[in-house]
């Protein structure tokens, strides 16, 4: 099933995860805006002040929009779901996945402060 | 007395084993070996007393009650009990330390003060101690985790930079109007990053990010209102790295 939203995130990122865990937590200063451990990958957005974002989550065939993704890994996912919330530990959307370990591809229209991020599991 | 008469003496005594005799030639006793002493610790220690040994003390508190415990408490005569009351220094204070406790206690108070306006419910760690010089050291240490503490809130955008100087009011319940981006942009244009005064936002539109302040997610510990300032690309991040820890911390572990 695939989800979305539509939002201008606090500080311009958002966090994917499963498990948020203060000591495995991504850099959020690196030049990509973007940045992963094996808990949690952080996504930088658009400019707040240039408008919203849109995201989207699902399976990876479903929601592919077919170029390279931007970031690419594997996310430990103990409670079988990947969840996108904010930096301010607000839930945006979630998705059940079915393993404990979870390939997570991440797309943005644009190299930097994209307005459209793609998740894609699996 | 000769050593010669001393010494027959002597072997007479052990010969007879007559050692309590006043009179070795005699062999009439001059005191009486039950006789009592006077103990040891009192004036007349070691003398030999009439009767049996009481006190002075003792012989004046002839007919007196001894003792004031009342038969319907607990509470036992010479057992220490808690007190509320804390000890006193052990050690008298000087007035080089008199004055050296009161700057301590200042920048102590001063520097959480500093803090708290960042972080209200930040404390530093406590401490305890009996000595002057423990509570100058003590009140020291939580100056300086103070300062430690004021220098990440600054470092991670946490209340206005010191280049803070412009800001708008924050609108509730709304996303800021093209009016207000424009009064942003242009405070950040001025004046630059109220956190680390760089001049370039670091965004491709050249648009600077608007930051709260204080941050949104700490919202729940201030009365007042929000400001928003103009924040570069890498004050933002940063500042959401540490919002986002400081949560978990709070809140603990998310799933």
């Amino acid at each position: 099933m695939t989800r979305s939203i539509r939002i201008a995130p606090p500080n311009s990122y958002i966090l994917v995860a499963d498990v948020l865990r203060h000591d495995q937590l991504p850099d959020f200063t690196t030049q990509a805006r973007i940045d992963g451990t094996k808990f949690c990958v952080a996504v930088g957005c658009e400019v707040d002040l240039d408008g919203e974002t849109d995201i989207t989550i699902g399976p990876a065939p479903d929601v592919d929009p077919g170029n390279r993704p931007v970031f690419d890994t594997i996310l430990e996912t103990p409670n079988r779901k990947v969840t996108v919330w904010t930096i301010e530990i607000e839930k945006l959307l979630e998705e059940k996945v079915a393993t404990g370990r979870t390939r997570v591809r991440i797309w943005g229209n644009r190299p930097e402060f994209p307005d459209r991020v793609v998740i894609g599991l699996g | 007395m000769a050593f010669s008469k001393l010494a027959g003496l002597l072997s007479g005594l052990v010969r007879t084993g007559d050692w309590n005799r006043g009179d070795v030639s005699t062999g009439r006793h001059h005191y009486d070996p039950t006789q009592p002493r006077v103990p040891a610790g009192n004036s007349d220690g070691g003398q030999w007393t009439a009767g049996g040994w009481r006190s002075e003390r003792a012989s004046a508190l002839d007919g007196e009650v001894l003792s004031d415990a009342t038969p319907d408490n607990e509470w036992r005569p010479g057992a220490r009990y808690a007190s509320r009351r804390r000890a006193p220094p052990s050690d008298p204070t000087t007035p080089g330390q008199a004055v050296r406790l009161a700057t301590a206690n200042a920048r102590a108070r001063d520097s959480i003060g500093e803090v708290q306006k960042r972080e209200p419910n930040w404390q530093p760690a406590p401490f305890v101690s009996n000595t002057v010089e423990g509570q100058i050291a003590g009140l020291q240490a939580r100056a300086r985790e103070a300062e430690a503490r004021l220098q990440e809130l600054v470092r991670h955008g946490i209340g206005p930079g010191p280049f803070a100087c412009d800001w708008i009011p924050a609108p509730i319940g709304r996303r800021l109007n093209s009016a207000e981006r424009a009064e942003i942009n242009r405070t950040g244009d001025l004046w630059g990053c109220h956190t680390c005064g760089a001049r370039n936002p670091g965004t491709a539109s050249g648009t600077w990010f608007g930051d709260h302040q204080h941050p949104t997610a700490m919202s729940f510990l201030f009365r007042r209102g929000q400001r928003i300032y103009p924040h570069c690309r890498s004050c933002s991040g940063r500042q959401g790295g540490w919002i986002t820890q400081w949560m978990l911390r709070l809140k603990g572990t998310q799933k």
